[in-house]
């Protein structure tokens, strides 16, 4: 079929675009939903599916009945950088920090030294966390940490991650039940070609009263718990604490985390940008947020404190970080579209950035006395995904992710070599 | 072949019985009280089409449509009767899909199938708005 530049395609497959690029999916014999061809793709001709669930009418948090898809998106209320440089959540000043500040992050940081959990990006590909988590639960090994850090998808899987194995079950189902019905609607209303009205349902319904309160006494034992968005006014991430903003225990609490989670995962473009109250300068107005990963693939610290020329040590132990995705480049035939090829573009790049950020953060770790670890998916899997958020596509990725964790090894203790090139000989 | 793009393109191939097909014929656009802003689920049952999507949707004096007109990806023509009867043809480049069902006043359903056969399944509908 050619390509003439529909827009429902060019909806999808920015969508698509965006989810491949942070998830890996475009590499190995995993076909490219909405972007190439099936054929090669070994799929049954009987798809086994969930019956569809009858959907509540009812308003979702943060959202809003559209009144007409026909109507843009109401203008947004002027402020400039200087109200910016000190806007803050009303009643909550310790809710968030710029990621590069290096005074605020470690006015952040947990009192105490100990092992770090860092959850990367990845879209639907968060399955291989939820399931390296599980099995490492199960196999008695899996730490309590003293920080929790997600990015994107990261995001998502950090609140449960952070609270220990007894939500391994909620954060099961989240990445082996839900589809692509769950989480976007094709037809954006002036900001993005999807919307992301049916999520903001699926966040409700998991991000509750009792996770926060949970959440709360955890930071209260002096763990921390940090997501990250973009704050695209400012082209700067922003560090969102969760536990500092659980501690605050009613509603505005909770409609900010749910908001901020949301935003987290926001891909620019596809999905719509989140927005947040904010005060600065006697003033109200809202931040425009998106997804964290435009500034990290996952986040351990300020830049200036991970670069070589750096002497700062952070307090941790161990450095855990589960990348949620492939690392090795893949072949996979480029389709002449633009779409396929941008998608294949930003996959790419994203994971030679994630592959950088991973060795930078082994130099940390060496410089700092840090235990380091790292996991990844493998290269050999290669389950078939029929669209994004297949279910069974995240199933079989759940599978692999918790045997690897319930195995002996699950994580590497140096960057891996993607070089491709024959093994270096010791000199 | 491109089963994957036919989903998107036969999204709302409200597929169904010869009945309904016959009903929304003889019931000219009188599905006004339908009209609004719906979203449509798609899912695929048999085919190696994509799982699923959920569609915006606008019905307007019982005339199925983009819930963006600006949108001039596809083809949608269809209507719904009076009676919620429902019936839908999907039209993007050489792809088609079509279908029926039936909506009720909040929601609706029914089947979908794509013109040549590869993919088939079901559709779900709820109302999002006016």
């Amino acid at each position: 079929m050619r390509v003439t530049g529909s827009e429902i395609r060019f909806a999808i497959g920015i969508a698509f675009a965006a989810l491949v690029a942070s998830s890996g999916l475009t590499s190995g014999s995993a076909a490219q939903p909405g972007i190439t061809t099936y054929e090669t793709a070994a799929l049954s001709a009987q798809a086994k599916k969930k019956p569809a669930k009858k959907r509540s009418k009812g308003k979702a948090a943060g959202t809003e009945q559209p009144a007409s898809a026909q109507d843009g998106p109401p203008p947004r209320t002027p402020f400039s950088a200087a109200d910016q440089a000190v806007a803050a959540i009303a009643n909550m000043p310790d809710a968030r920090f710029w990621a590069d500040s290096e005074t605020d992050y470690l006015r952040a940081l947990p009192p105490k030294p100990g092992p770090w959990l860092i959850l990367s990006t990845g879209g639907e590909d968060g399955a291989f966390g939820a399931g390296l988590l599980g099995g490492w639960a199960k196999a008695g090994t899996r730490p309590e940490f003293s920080l929790v850090t997600g990015v994107s998808t990261g995001a998502l899987i950090a609140p449960f991650a952070f609270l220990g194995s007894r939500f391994d079950d909620q954060l099961r189902d989240a990445y082996t039940t839900i589809s692509a019905i769950d989480i976007f609607e094709v037809g954006g209303k002036g900001e993005s070609f999807l919307d992301t009205w049916p999520l903001h349902g699926l966040i409700e319904k998991r991000v509750t009263p009792e996770l926060l309160k949970a959440i709360a006494a955890e930071h209260a034992r002096g763990r921390r718990l940090f997501i990250l968005t973009t704050n695209l006014d400012a082209g700067r991430p922003v560090v969102w604490d969760i536990g500092a903003i659980a501690t605050r225990g009613d509603k505005a609490a909770l409609d900010l985390v749910r908001k901020v989670m949301i935003a987290a995962i926001s891909i620019p473009g596809a999905f719509p940008p989140g927005f947040i109250e904010v005060e600065g300068n006697g003033r109200k107005f809202q931040e425009m947020h998106v997804d964290g990963g435009l500034a990290d693939q996952f986040y351990i610290a300020p830049d200036s404190m991970l670069v070589s020329t750096a002497t700062s040590k952070l307090p941790a132990t161990d450095f855990y970080i589960i990348a949620n995705m492939k690392l090795n480049s893949d072949f996979a035939m480029t389709e002449r579209t633009t779409l396929s090829i941008l998608g294949r573009t930003v996959s790419t790049a994203i994971k030679f950035v994630t592959r950088n950020a991973i060795d930078r953060a082994y130099a940390t770790a060496k410089r700092s006395g840090i235990g380091f670890y790292v996991a990844y998916i493998d290269p050999s899997f290669s389950a078939p995904a029929r669209g994004p958020f297949d279910p069974d596509y995240m199933k079989a990725l759940y599978e692999v992710g918790f045997a690897k964790g319930a195995g002996p090894a699950p994580f590497l203790r140096e960057p891996a070599d993607f070089s491709n090139q024959p093994k270096k000989v010791a000199r | 072949m491109t089963v994957a793009r036919l989903a998107l393109v036969g999204f709302l191939a409200l597929a169904a019985a010869p009945e309904a097909q016959a009903a929304a014929k003889k019931a000219s656009p009188g599905g006004g009280s339908f009209d609004g802003l719906w979203s449509v689920l798609i899912i695929t049952e048999k085919g190696t089409c994509d799982r699923g999507y959920r569609y915006a949707v606008r019905i307007k004096g019982g005339r199925v449509g983009h819930a963006d007109p600006s949108n001039s990806s596809f083809r949608i023509s269809g209507n719904v009767g009076g009676g919620g009867a429902t019936r839908v043809s999907v039209t993007r480049g050489e792809q088609s899909a079509n279908g029926t069902g039936r909506l009720s006043a909040s929601g609706g359903s029914g089947r979908w199938q794509s013109a040549k056969g590869e993919c088939s399944g079901i559709w779900q509908a709820e109302r999002r708005g006016s």
